[in-house]
């Protein structure tokens, strides 16, 4: 499976541990450098997809009992393969001079 | 009426059974997002907008994913199975006309036939989408066959051995059916029937190359809950 960009920054976001709702919106937006802001539409409907794939599950609700999420060990699984894809995609742009290369 | 009234009403939009799976928490973030929320009202609420309008229309879009993926798979079918009798009229012989069977018999024989392999063809392409594409295959299987002894006009033209295209006078589903795939007379013509599905289907699969992926999704799915 390929997550989409907001499903990716969801599963990044839960590497860290199980979150909320409104904490994962916090922490995609945090991660995204402020670039990616995703609304509860967006959120919720990354959430059922991935749930669907087994790549996330609920887990205890938080002290306010909102229900959390936490990431699969096929989550994780998926989000290394995506950014190894990502990293080899940089690599190919710095080669061909896209982007400045490492120093 | 308070934000959170437009909020809720605004969730009219999602399908009914993800709004009832996650209507409750998509609030509840709402509240928190407006408690916190940096822009001016104008801008805030524009982009609850584009959230709502983007992902409802979205969520829509692929609850009806299986529809289309019907719709296509039954015209791909039909389409394979008239080209495979119009193959097996241009390579006809005359060994075959004895090989015609009865009636009864040749009923009962189309309606497993086209049991099967409608319900093959269900369970390869409605696996894209559905969760439970094998119970519903398993139930097309069962009733196709029963639908094809005793219901509607169609079966008793066929059973008669009348060609159906000139006898309809009501276009039920179970004609259209018939008359688009045709009829075939004997033994080898419902097996060139059957292999033209079987055909189908397997070019639907090769021709939607992300169906692995999307099959992965269902399995992975179907224990989610």
């Amino acid at each position: 499976m390929t997550p989409t960009r907001a499903e990716f920054h969801v599963l990044l976001a839960l590497l860290d541990g199980p979150r909320h709702g409104y904490g994962l919106m916090q922490d995609v937006e945090e991660l995204s450098g402020g670039e990616l802001t995703i609304g509860p539409g967006t959120l919720y409907t990354a959430i059922k997809r991935l749930r669907a794939s087994r790549l996330i599950s609920e887990t205890d609700a938080d002290a306010g009992r909102r229900r959390c999420y936490k990431l699969t060990r096929k989550g994780k699984s998926i989000v290394e393969e995506e950014a190894r894809r990502l990293q080899e995609l940089v690599r190919a742009a710095r080669k061909r001079g896209l982007l400045p290369s490492q120093s | 009426m308070t934000a959170e009234r437009i909020y809720a009403a605004l969730l009219r939009m999602y399908p009914a059974p993800f709004r009832e799976e996650y209507g409750g928490e998509m609030l509840s973030v709402f509240r928190d997002l407006r408690a916190s929320r940096r822009s001016t009202p104008v801008r805030f609420w524009s982009f609850v907008l584009r959230d709502v309008f983007t992902s409802a229309a979205r969520e829509r879009l692929e609850g009806t994913r299986w529809l289309a993926a019907a719709l296509f798979g039954l015209a791909a079918t039909v389409a394979t199975a008239r080209l495979a009798t119009f193959v097996y009229r241009y390579f006809y012989h005359p060994y075959f006309e004895d090989t015609a069977i009865r009636p009864l018999p040749y009923g009962l024989l189309l309606g497993i036939v086209l049991g099967l392999s409608v319900a093959g063809a269900q369970w390869v392409l409605f696996a894209a989408a559905e969760r439970r594409a094998g119970r519903w295959a398993l139930v097309s299987a069962v009733t196709l066959p029963v639908a094809i002894l005793f219901c509607s006009t169609a079966v008793e033209q066929a059973l008669d051995g009348l060609n159906p295209v000139v006898h309809i006078h009501h276009p039920l589903a179970l004609d259209l059916l018939v008359v688009g795939f045709g009829r075939p007379g004997d033994w080898s013509g419902i097996a060139a029937q059957f292999f033209a599905m079987a055909a189908s289907a397997l070019v639907i699969r090769l021709a939607m190359p992300d169906l692995k992926v999307r099959r992965y999704s269902w399995d992975s799915g179907r224990h989610a809950d």
